[in-house]
């Protein structure tokens, strides 16, 4: 008959609990692994899941850009569409509708202080009809069609005006745009926008009307033509066309750019994947961390305790029963280890999301699964008991009677 | 009930052999007390660990009722000394981290037997704590007793699981003369009681007291006499 595990719980935690600052040191040591790999894995999962729900609602839009990327540089503009280049876009079959935006850099500016912006202007309408599923007002509404006097901006951009210009605008407040010639043309603040375009906070950026835009600059050049399609099947294939079809319209070759949605989700996830690969290797290290303080304190404890473990050979204990009682250890301190670390791995979360949330991605929500949770404490455990496996061997098959010679 | 037949024990230090045991042969009878005669190093000692299972003779056999230990693996050795055998340890060797109810429980847990307030396991601790007369001091640590209420525990935890024979090496070697008499008192008893025990000691009062003395001196037996009829 070998000890009941009830009872080998029990010893193994009055020993624990006599060794107070070592398990304490193993459990934190175990925490603080989990917790790296357990927030590592809620902000990477909750930025890849925000990211694609926000462009989620453009699926069926095609992004067409004047310009390329540049291997290993980023998007390289040249000239830009029109208007009239956009109507034989709509020709194509396939395309259901296209929506023309200029953007251009400008100044505002309030109380005589002035902070350069970037100006983006499409037609009242189309916000809701192509930017709908990337455009969440928070406070205010959207541009009123065929209203020219209007602007939005997301809460973070107004956060930084405001503290260019060291005011307090809200929505029904007035500022000025500074135009070519000069002149200061009044807008009023009538939306803000939960995050800016699609979430991801890159330029402070202003939108209104693209008649505007027109009246600040002067120029009528198309940056941005977004077209809807009828089959998304197609995405690609149509991006190519359009691609093909504007590089002739403009009598260029190679210089326009035309993104399928696919595409962009695709580049995401190869991000995420790429973070997920850092996440992995992050975590793998910390394992081993965690697998070594194991082995060590375990073997410190089973050198420190082999008096002892020949004492209980010698009154009958089998090397099951000594096996198991370090073992129990083992498991109970990186089980601890593990909830611990998977609770502050969910506080840690917490805490980079105010970051992430304030300057990448705006009011990320975090996604917690039950399988990160239950896996950070099943890896935990795993660890606890890899590492303890060898000193539990070792104490094991200690010969009683050396075992009780040892001092 | 304990029989060594032709048990020679060789250790290996540095390069030499050294025979420790010589071709012993003894016999321990139900309801003996036998005392273990010698100067230091003659071997007592081992020979107490081979009977008690802690070692393995290099040839020759041990066996206790009947059964042959030395085709015995180590866990079947361990359950050996877990239900035949009661070893007292002259440095009295209880788990520093237990108290001395838990110290005394310890080898009926190994055995398998559960450790709840009402369990055949706690009355029988407390039972044994009571007959060493250590029933007041049960949940002291090894730390809080003094060397003989130590080696009293000691002595209840030998007994826990009812074994055939209680072996000690030089139990009172650690105390001083009035503490080793009590302690020597109790195992004394215990033999009246029909409890079987062999003793490693110095002391030849101590040796006086047993049924039978048995003399060793360089690994061998060189007296086998009974100090009294039984």
């Amino acid at each position: 008959m070998a000890m009941k595990w009830r009872i080998k719980a029990k010893l193994a935690q009055k020993n624990l609990r006599e060794y107070k600052i070592r398990t304490l040191l193993t459990i934190v040591s175990i925490a603080i692994g989990i917790a790296a790999i357990v927030s590592l894995i809620i902000v990477s999962q909750s930025m890849e899941m925000a990211v694609g729900q926000r462009l989620g609602g453009t699926v069926d839009i095609i992004r067409a850009l004047p310009g390329h990327v540049v291997p290993g540089r980023d998007f390289v503009p040249y000239g830009s569409f029109t208007e009239e280049s956009a109507i034989e876009i709509e020709r194509i079959d396939g395309v259901a509708a296209t929506s023309n935006w200029m953007v251009e850099i400008a100044e505002v500016e309030y109380n005589e202080i002035s902070a350069p912006v970037e100006l983006m202007g499409g037609n009242p309408k189309d916000f809701k009809d192509f930017m709908g599923g990337v455009i969440e007002i928070k406070k205010g509404r959207l541009l009123a069609e065929g209203e020219n006097r209007e602007i939005i901006l997301s809460v973070s951009t107004l956060d930084h005006i405001n503290r260019w210009l060291q005011a307090d605008l809200d929505v029904g407040e007035v500022l000025h745009i500074k135009s070519r010639e000069g002149e200061m043309i009044e807008f009023t603040i009538v939306g803000i926008m939960a995050y800016d375009l699609a979430g991801v906070e890159v330029s402070h950026r202003l939108l209104l009307s693209k008649e505007a835009i027109k009246e600040i600059t002067g120029t009528e050049d198309v940056m941005l033509m977004l077209v809807r399609i009828d089959d998304l099947g197609r995405a690609r294939e149509l991006a190519e066309m359009i691609e093909d079809r504007l590089d002739e319209i403009h009598g260029v070759s190679g210089l326009t750019t035309a993104v399928a949605p696919g595409q962009v989700l695709d580049q995401i996830r190869l991000v995420s994947l790429l973070i997920q690969a850092v996440v992995i290797g992050i975590a793998f290290i910390a394992l081993i961390v965690g697998c070594v303080g194991i082995v060590n304190t375990m073997l410190m404890s089973v050198m420190e305790r082999t008096r002892e473990i020949g004492i209980m050979k010698a009154i009958g204990a089998i090397k099951k029963d000594v096996l198991e009682l370090f073992l129990v250890e083992a498991t109970i301190v990186s089980l601890i280890g593990g909830i611990l670390g998977v609770l502050v791995g969910v506080a840690i979360s917490f805490v980079l999301n105010l970051g992430i949330s304030r300057y990448i991605i705006t009011d990320m929500e975090l996604i917690i699964s039950p399988s990160v949770l239950i896996g950070g404490v099943v890896i935990a455990v795993a660890t606890g008991i890899t590492g303890g496996l060898y000193p539990a061997r070792r104490a094991a098959n200690l010969k009683p009677i050396e075992a009780l010679r040892y001092d | 009930m304990i029989q060594a037949e032709n048990i020679t024990k060789l250790y290996k230090v540095g390069g030499n052999v050294i025979k420790v045991l010589n071709d012993i042969n003894l016999q321990v009878e139900k309801g003996e007390f036998i005392a273990l005669q010698g100067p230091s190093g003659c071997g007592k000692s081992t020979l107490l660990n081979i009977l008690g299972c802690l070692e393995t003779a290099t040839s020759g056999r041990i066996l206790i009722d009947g059964v042959d230990t030395s085709r015995l693996n180590d866990d079947d050795l361990a359950k050996i000394r877990q239900g035949k055998i009661g070893y007292i340890f002259q440095a009295y060797n209880l788990i520093p981290t237990l108290n001395a109810y838990e110290n005394v429980v310890l080898p009926m847990l190994f055995a398998g037997e559960d450790d709840g307030k009402s369990s055949m396991a706690a009355k029988r601790t407390a039972m044994l704590l009571k007959s060493v007369a250590m029933h007041d001091r049960m949940t002291h640590k090894p730390s809080e007793l003094s060397g003989g209420e130590q080696q009293r525990v000691a002595i209840a935890r030998a007994l826990s699981n009812n074994p055939s024979i209680l072996i000690g090496d030089e139990p009172t070697g650690n105390l001083d003369s009035k503490t080793g008499l009590a302690v020597l008192d109790i195992l004394i008893n215990l033999n009246k009681e029909g409890q079987t025990i062999i003793l490693a000691t110095h002391d030849s009062t101590i040796a006086h007291m047993a049924s039978r003395i048995v003399k060793m001196k360089d690994g061998r037996i060189i007296n086998n006499s009974s100090t009294k009829e039984h």
